[in-house]
C-alpha cells in the first residue's frame, strides 16, 4: 500500500465495515490487482485490517446498539474453531485456487447483495404507491 | 424476574403516594428512589436481551455451526463471513435483534471481531503472511471505523449497498477472469 492514495483507499473501505455493508473483500481486490500483492497476504492483511476498523466499530456500537451478546458468544466459539481450519487450509492451497474462490465468493455476494437490494427498494416503493 | 419488577411496580406506587403526605424534603430521595427502580428494570430487560437463546429462533447448536461455517469461509478467503451470519441473521439472532439492520451488522461485526483475531494469529503461526504493510493499515482502519459506526445511525445504507454490491461483483468477475486465463 504506497503512500496517501492507499490511505485513503483503506479509511473509505474501513468506512464501509464499520458501517457493516460489507467491503472486506474490497480490500483484498485493491491489495492483489492494484498494489500487487500475493493473494493469501493479502487475505491476511485484510484481516488484520479489519480487526481494527471492525474494533473500532463494535466500540461504538457497544453503546448504541442491540447486540446479542449470548449469540456473539456461541457464533464466537463456533467461528474460532472453522477459523483455525479455514486458514490451515489458505496456508497451504495454491494462489490460484484461492483466487478463483475469492472471485467466485465476491462475484456471488455482489450479484446477491444487488438483487436483495433492488429488489427490496422496489417492493418499497409500491408499498409507497399502495398507500 | 416476574417477583423483582412487580416489586419495583409496587415500590413506585408507593413512593408517588408518599410524596404529597411527606413534602418536598421525601421527594428528592423519592425521585431518585424511582430513577434506581427505573435504571434496574431497564438493566434486568437488557440481560434477558443479552442471553436470551429461546426467543432466537435457531438454536444454540445452530449459532455454533453457523459459526463454525462463517469461520471457516473468512479463515480461508480473509473475508465472508460477515456476509454468512447477516444473511442468516433471521434465523439465528432473537427477535429484538432481527428486526433492525444495524443490530444486525453491529451484532456480525462483534462476531467477525474474535475470528478474526484467531485467523491473523494462526497464519502468523503458521509462517502464512509476515504481517507486510500490516502497521500502515492501522490508523485510517481506526479512523474509518470510527467513522462508519457513527455514520450507520446517520444515512440509509441501502444505496451504499447497491454501490458495493456492484463494485464487488465487478471485481470479482476480474478477478475470476485473471484465475481462469
Amino acid at each position: 500500500m504506497d503512500g496517501m492514495m492507499g490511505a485513503l483507499i483503506a479509511t473509505a473501505i474501513a468506512v464501509l465495515s464499520g458501517m457493516g455493508v460489507g467491503s472486506g473483500g474490497l480490500l483484498v481486490v485493491y491489495l492483489t490487482l492494484g498494489a500487487g500483492m500475493e493473494q493469501a497476504a493479502a487475505q491476511m492483511l485484510n484481516l488484520f485490517f479489519f480487526l481494527f476498523a471492525a474494533g473500532a466499530s463494535t466500540a461504538v456500537n457497544i453503546h448504541r446498539r442491540k447486540i446479542a451478546w449470548g449469540c456473539v458468544l456461541l457464533l464466537g466459539i463456533g467461528g474460532i474453531v472453522g477459523a483455525v481450519a479455514g486458514t490451515a487450509l489458505a496456508a497451504t492451497a495454491k494462489p490460484r485456487l484461492l483466487r478463483l474462490l475469492f472471485g467466485g465468493m465476491l462475484s456471488y455476494t455482489g450479484v446477491m447483495g444487488l438483487y436483495r437490494s433492488i429488489r427490496a427498494m422496489l417492493i418499497a416503493g409500491k408499498q409507497r404507491n399502495l398507500y | 424476574m416476574r417477583g423483582r419488577r412487580a416489586a419495583a411496580a409496587l415500590d413506585n406506587i408507593f413512593i408517588i403516594y408518599s410524596i404529597p403526605l411527606f413534602g418536598d424534603f421525601c421527594n428528592n430521595k423519592a425521585e431518585r428512589k424511582l430513577r434506581t427502580n427505573k435504571k434496574r428494570d431497564s438493566a434486568a430487560a437488557r440481560a434477558v436481551h443479552i442471553f436470551n437463546f429461546a426467543s432466537a429462533v435457531g438454536s444454540p447448536s445452530a449459532l455454533i455451526i453457523t459459526g463454525i461455517a462463517s469461520g471457516f469461509i473468512n479463515g480461508l478467503l480473509g473475508t465472508g463471513g460477515g456476509v454468512m451470519i447477516v444473511r442468516s441473521a433471521d434465523k439465528l439472532l432473537p427477535q429484538d435483534t432481527s428486526r433492525d439492520p444495524r443490530d444486525i451488522y453491529a451484532t456480525a461485526l462483534a462476531v467477525m471481531l474474535p475470528i478474526s483475531a484467531v485467523s491473523t494469529i494462526a497464519s502468523a503461526w503458521m509462517g502464512a503472511w509476515q504481517g507486510d504493510g500490516a502497521a500502515r493499515m492501522i490508523l485510517p482502519a481506526l479512523i474509518g471505523g470510527t467513522v462508519g459506526a457513527a455514520l450507520l445511525e446517520r444515512l440509509q445504507t441501502n444505496i451504499l449497498r447497491i454501490i458495493f454490491s456492484a463494485v464487488a461483483a465487478y471485481s470479482g468477475i476480474v478477478m475470476l477472469c485473471g484465475a481462469l486465463r
